[in-house]
């Protein structure tokens, strides 16, 4: 997320003053809203799915409770260990190239995906349990064509403005990509769960998916990889060193600063961790406790909304407050939201028109996600801010992709626990035994979310008990020979 | 101010980028591996669980679900007693078979029919103990009864299930049915002869029941919260009371 407020109106209206700003776009040329209109629909394919991934490998394709949130974490685990090796692919073997290898795996590993479960059990003749391998295959080439995109329309993005008009374009790209988050909920997901309810529904949102995929492919054939906005840069571009992973890390990891940064971003991992919940573990959630016809999508397009609003609103007036203040207002917003899910349903009940303990949870889920939403929206952009601050100015790229390295570790566990909390928790049928009084707080979903609140508190008040040792508001000042215009540049690409 | 030169060529040495992400796959499927080594010892398993997937998947296709009938088959070969296995709820595939779970009761009839079909298949199979409770005293009956599949509820009566079981609380499948607005299972259970005036140990009835939550529905659709949320079941418990002896509660 960026916060850069390049007015170019002297509107007070957040909205005028916002959109305002987009007029610089006109002097990017054709290349640049091609590559929106390529990531806006890689991302409708995107959000769709991982709006209903758990739910699809649990009803659709036979993964058990305990899999199914596991194989989410493992996608989106390997989402980002492959974008971490492939990322300086794309400035080796060419934009249009790096598009034709992403997509095609990409929707290689989709088809296997969607189709994989009936073809191994119609046309193969296996068992399900067999069948799942063909689906996990199918995940793991998804996740490899996924890696592509990212590094990829950045790269596409940051060629295809001027360097006036990069920061904008950062900025419209991040408006695009959540307008494209909120409509996968309302406009896709939950019209084709309506059309069809229960498991094809979910088939038919993944088989959408690739449907946008397989678009976004015919418009990167139009791209022309060799138009650069600022010429300068292809020669930069060619003379870029394109430093490995593991170089990196061997080359960072005796650096004091990035110390420092590790055991920050360990003590932040409680909260992030919860941020991940979103798709592992809340699908199940969400349909055990109100019902397989509960409006997954508005629900999910919600997140987007607020970041949207606070995009154009909040984000601007941000920049006024301290880094690390905001940072762990954020995380504590988003930590303590998890409370009106963690506390019983009959708590509810003294709100008008809050009688049944379905309406309680649709009410608890409903403000749980807008506060925090509005916690991440204060945290996010400061957490990546924070980051490239910390950095030497020459290595703000290196810094950013290995500050990913907790998450590799905590990923697949945070997948094996909410796994199994769901399958002792929230199991399918809960609904049914908590209607009728035999689920205990220690056995309900509500303690599910203790453990969780747990966790992520954890994370704000660590920040504040180590200030000064290993966070600071001036992270910078431990880095010598400071380069603001150039990190804030690097900041805001990454951020993007 | 731009241009469209070709850029330099640039050799591609792929050896050590191929290196790193062997390496870095390799950490990360022993972690993978080891996490799911942990999770096996705490997971939840019963040997009809892929079974149970396929039923409620209900990929019929030109009446027949291949899959399952596959499934069910080997399954039979394989474990003895594999259709009355339990799971960690203690449920059986005949209690998942009658088991939905949807606010909207136009698709839960379109579920009730489909399920007819496994419901069929899984009474004819021989030994198939039709009276088992899971952990919290719950029949298959309760939870047909519960997900408001009537066919379902009346195929089942006409197997031989108990009409009037009580589970660990003390709910017939008509009360658990009117508590959640099902009026033509209530219906159904009524037509094949289930007590109207069973009482729970604190005096509730399914008439009482319909009758607190049919209010709390008509109360929340009168207020705010419509706005955001509604599954308009006023009409449906409406005809549930009507069905039902007036309460004394």
């Amino acid at each position: 997320m960026s916060d850069t407020t390049d007015t170019t109106s002297e509107s007070r209206n957040p909205l005028v003053r916002y959109f305002s700003e987009f007029g610089v776009l006109r002097e990017c040329g054709v290349n640049f809203w091609l590559t929106n209109f390529i990531q806006f629909f890689d991302g409708l394919a995107y959000f769709t799915l991982i709006i209903v991934f758990a739910l699809f490998l649990k009803n659709y394709c036979g993964f058990r409770d305990a899999d199914a949130p596991f194989w989410v974490g493992m996608y989106t685990l390997f989402l980002s260990l492959f974008v971490f090796a492939v990322g300086t692919i794309c400035d080796i073997i060419g934009l249009k190239r790096t598009y034709l290898v992403g997509f095609s795996l990409l929707i290689l590993g989709r088809l296997i995906l969607g189709l994989g479960s009936d073809f191994g059990m119609r046309l193969l003749d296996l068992s399900q349990d067999h069948s799942r391998y063909i689906v996990i295959g199918g995940i793991a080439i998804m996740s490899f064509g996924s890696a592509f995109m990212s590094p990829c329309i950045s790269t596409s993005i940051r060629r295809f403005t001027t360097l006036r008009a990069r920061p904008t374009g950062f900025n419209f790209y991040y408006l695009f990509m959540n307008i494209g988050a909120l409509l996968a909920g309302v406009a896709i997901v939950d019209p084709i769960r309506k059309w069809f309810p229960g498991p094809d529904g979910l088939q038919m949102v993944v088989n959408f998916g690739t449907c946008c995929e397989i678009i976004a492919f015919i418009f990167t054939r139009f791209v022309n990889e060799n138009f650069y906005a600022v010429p300068e840069e292809k020669i930069a571009t060619s003379k870029a060193s394109s430093r490995r992973p593991l170089q990196l890390i061997g080359e960072v990891i005796r650096e004091r600063p990035f110390q420092k940064l590790l055991i920050f971003l360990v003590l932040t991992l409680g909260v992030r961790l919860v941020f991940t919940l979103q798709f592992m573990i809340m699908p199940q959630y969400y349909t055990r406790t109100i019902g397989d016809d509960f409006q997954l999508g508005f629900m999910n397009s919600l997140n987007p909304f607020i970041i949207i609003t606070g995009l154009i609103v909040i984000i601007p007036v941000l920049k006024y407050f301290s880094t690390v203040k905001l940072m762990i207002w954020g995380m504590s917003i988003s930590a303590l939201s998890l409370i009106l899910m963690a506390i019983p349903p009959e708590c509810y009940f003294i709100f008008p028109g809050i009688d049944t303990v379905s309406q309680a949870y649709f009410v608890a889920i409903f403000l749980q996600i807008i506060i925090f939403a509005f916690g991440e929206l204060l945290f996010s952009p400061r957490f990546t801010e924070y980051v490239a601050r910390v950095a030497p100015k020459d290595k703000v790229a290196s810094y950013m992709s290995l500050s990913a390295l907790p998450m590799f570790i905590a990923k697949p566990i945070n997948g094996v626990v909410g796994g199994l909390l769901v399958s002792y928790m929230c199991y399918d049928g809960i609904a049914a035994k908590i209607d009728t009084g035999h689920v205990s707080y220690w056995c309900s979903p509500e303690f599910m979310w203790t453990i969780y609140l747990i966790l992520a508190v954890i994370s704000p008040l660590a920040i504040i008990l180590t200030k000064n040792m290993f966070v600071s508001d001036h992270p910078e000042e431990d880095v010598p020979d400071e380069d603001e215009e150039r990190k804030e540049l690097a900041t805001q690409e990454l951020q993007a | 101010m731009n241009t469209t030169d070709k850029p330099e060529t640039r050799s591609i040495h792929w050896g050590p980028i191929v290196q790193d992400m062997v390496i870095l796959m390799a950490v990360m499927g022993v972690l993978g591996y080891l996490s799911r080594l942990v999770m096996e010892v705490f997971e939840t398993k019963a040997v009809t669980d892929s079974l149970v997937s396929l039923i409620r998947k209900e990929d019929v296709k030109d009446g027949r679900d291949l899959p399952f009938a596959r499934e069910l088959a080997d399954g039979m070969e394989k474990h003895a007693g594999f259709i009355n296995t339990r799971d960690n709820t203690g449920r059986t595939p005949l209690m998942w078979t009658v088991y939905v779970n949807f606010n909207d009761p136009v698709e839960t009839k379109k579920k009730d029919q489909t399920r007819l079909f496994y419901l069929d298949a899984l009474l004819s199979v021989p030994g198939i103990r039709m009276n088992e409770r899971d952990n919290d005293g719950f029949t298959a009956l309760h939870w047909a009864a519960w997900s408001g599949l009537p066919a379902c509820t009346e195929k089942l009566v006409k197997a031989g299930m108990d009409i009037n079981a009580t589970e660990n609380s003390g709910f017939t499948p008509l009360m658990l049915a009117a508590m959640r607005g099902n009026a033509e299972t209530v219906q159904k259970l009524l037509q094949l002869g289930a007590d109207a005036t069973r009482t729970r140990a604190n005096g509730d009835t399914a008439a009482s029941l319909a009758e607190s939550r049919g209010d709390a529905y008509h109360k929340r659709d009168s207020s705010v919260y419509t706005l955001l949320y509604s599954e308009h079941r006023d009409a449906d418990y409406g005809r549930v009371r009507k069905l039902l002896p007036p309460s004394e509660k």
